[in-house]
């Protein structure tokens, strides 16, 4: 979307440990009207390891999107986002961070290490959907990013 | 909490009640026994001088007696006399002296009794010598108090030693028993509040963790209903609806249990505050249910008390939140007020609602209690436990009276 000469899906990587979180996610971003893709991360390391793209991932695109859960294992999120916001290959990418903490000092933290934006995840489903329909779309269509991140 | 509560302070208030009473006690004792003795032995000397003149002058009346004129020349006579009385061992000085009382004989037993310091108080007593109803003359005797001041001083020893002792066991036993129950009492705190912050700490991270998974079954269980309502039979649409019930009223206890155990490990400081701005603020706050239920809330002027602001705002939006909430057939009306008590503001929440019969004035302050079904009034029965705990978290009391049919009145204090 950032960039005018790319026609193919949008890229966004889901960090996330828990299945029935990454199937709602799935589920809501599906009612959305963007074609994307989807890829998912289960813990910090995987997460980090595909978007450096070792092994396996190095034929895969960098994501136009980050989607970061806090409490994950292996790597916590907090981690994730540092390594990721150093990284001079990396740190453009908007990286929301879509928690169910609502802690003070956890929302502190993520801004602190450069997070795009801190979202609380509603409990309710339907709020849950219209806030990552409003992720999506503000994110991928009102914002203009910097062309050139997948270089 | 632990920090707060000021260890050993019984046992340092004993202490210093202790030490002035033991000290007087010790004092008393150690000085009281002796100065009676003394002033015992004192009176029995003075008495024993007393007789010995009393005997002296008889023995020289009748010398005078038989020589009226000429006796006082008779030296020999009544130096006899008097020499007998010098063995006695007390007596140190006798005179006899004439009618006009000019001294005609004198014996000292030795100098050595002479200006000594123990004889500042000596008594010497004098007794008359009677002629023909006429004093003819006096003897004059004086004794020794040294023996006296000796034995005195060996009751003072002893009575030092007495006085000492009782005086530290005064001062100490009775703290060695305040210390031990002391060290008990500590021991029950601590588990006591041990216990407390794991029942908090649990209640925390139960409803906590609990979201998680409740938020699963709350989310697929609708988004069910979304993709399902109506396509499958109307059994399913019912099993579906009591399933999204039952998650939703899941959802609202946890969050109550959370918001409960938050009080005191979410705390703010307590401050100075105006409860009279914090109640404007919560009135506004109920705007809608005010205007709903066309309710009138008055209130009096509130003071300055001490108190975390958002929990104070808290426990008066709850009391005026149920004023209004169990109204009866007329319009809810509630009166906020407040009276000093000394050092304490007693805070009083008045309704015209239904009124909680008394046999529930404890229970109602109790976690997820609740009076009446879901259907007649919603809610999980948390606001007046919530209440409770923010109160005594401020140090106060919370309790209430009511009338069956016509109203409620809440009372809590507060710190001034």
């Amino acid at each position: 979307m950032n960039d005018p000469y790319k026609c193919g899906p949008v890229e966004i990587l889901l960090v996330e440990d828990n299945p029935g979180d990454v199937r709602l996610t799935m589920e809501a971003l599906k009612e959305g009207k963007i074609y994307h893709n989807l890829r998912v991360a289960g813990d910090g390391e995987e997460a980090l390891a595909q978007l450096r793209r070792e092994g396996a991932h190095a034929e895969r695109p960098l994501p136009d999107l980050i989607l970061l859960d806090l409490n994950l294992p292996k790597k916590n999120g907090n981690e994730v986002l540092q390594s990721i916001k150093q990284d001079e290959a990396l740190k453009r990418i908007p990286v929301v961070i879509l928690t169910t903490s609502a802690a003070e000092q956890d929302v502190v933290m993520a801004y602190d290490l450069h997070a795009n934006c801190y979202i609380t995840k509603p409990v309710d489903l339907d709020q849950f959907i219209i806030i990552v329909k409003s992720i999506e779309s503000f994110w991928l269509t009102v914002v203009k990013l910097p062309a050139g991140i997948q270089q | 909490m632990p920090e707060e509560l000021q260890k050993r302070t019984i046992s340092q208030q004993l202490s210093r009640r202790l030490l002035p009473v033991s000290a007087s006690v010790g004092l008393l004792i150690a000085l009281l026994f002796p100065a009676t003795y003394y002033w015992l032995e004192h009176r029995t000397l003075r008495h024993t001088a007393n007789i010995y003149a009393q005997i002296l002058a008889e023995k020289v009346e009748r010398l005078v007696f038989k020589e009226p004129e000429l006796w006082r020349y008779q030296t020999y006579k009544y130096i006899e006399i008097l020499q007998d009385f010098k063995t006695v061992n007390e007596v140190t000085e006798i005179a006899l002296q004439d009618e006009t009382g000019k001294e005609i004989a004198e014996f000292s037993k030795s100098t050595a009794n002479a200006g000594k310091w123990w004889n500042w108080n000596a008594p010497a007593e004098s007794w008359p010598i009677i002629y023909n109803n006429r004093q003819a003359g006096t003897v004059v005797l004086k004794v020794s108090e040294r023996v006296a001041y000796l034995k005195t001083a060996a009751v003072l020893s002893v009575s030092l030693t007495i006085g000492l002792s009782l005086a530290l066991l005064i001062y100490r036993y009775p703290l060695r028993v305040v210390r031990k129950i002391e060290g008990e009492l500590d021991e029950t705190i601590d588990k006591l509040y041990r216990s407390n912050t794991d029942l908090e700490q649990f209640a925390y991270i139960a409803s906590h963790d609990l979201q998680e998974p409740l938020r699963m079954v709350n989310s697929y269980v609708k988004l069910l209903a979304r993709r399902y309502q109506g396509k499958l039979d109307s059994d399913a649409d019912e099993f579906i609806a009591f399933a999204v019930d039952g998650a939703v009223r899941m959802q609202g206890l946890i969050n109550d249990l959370l918001t409960y155990s938050r009080v005191n490990t979410r705390g703010n400081e307590l401050a100075r505050i105006d409860s009279g701005k914090i109640l404007t603020d919560v009135i506004q706050n109920l705007k809608l249910a005010i205007e709903e239920h066309k309710a009138t809330i008055t209130y009096d002027t509130l003071p300055t008390v001490s108190a975390d602001g958002s929990q104070l705002g808290q426990l008066f939006q709850n009391l005026i939140g149920n004023a209004i909430k169990f109204h009866g057939d007329a319009p809810p009306r509630v009166h906020i007020a407040a009276e000093n008590q000394g050092d304490k503001w007693l805070f009083s929440v008045r309704d015209n609602g239904i009124g909680i019969p008394s046999e529930a004035y404890q229970r109602v302050f109790n976690i997820f209690q609740r009076l009446h079904t879901r259907a007649e009034y919603p809610g999980t029965g948390i606001g007046l436990a919530v209440c409770k705990k923010i109160v005594e978290r401020h140090g106060g009391m919370i309790w209430l009276t009511s009338t069956e049919g016509s109203g409620t009145t809440f009372y809590f204090t507060l710190t001034a």
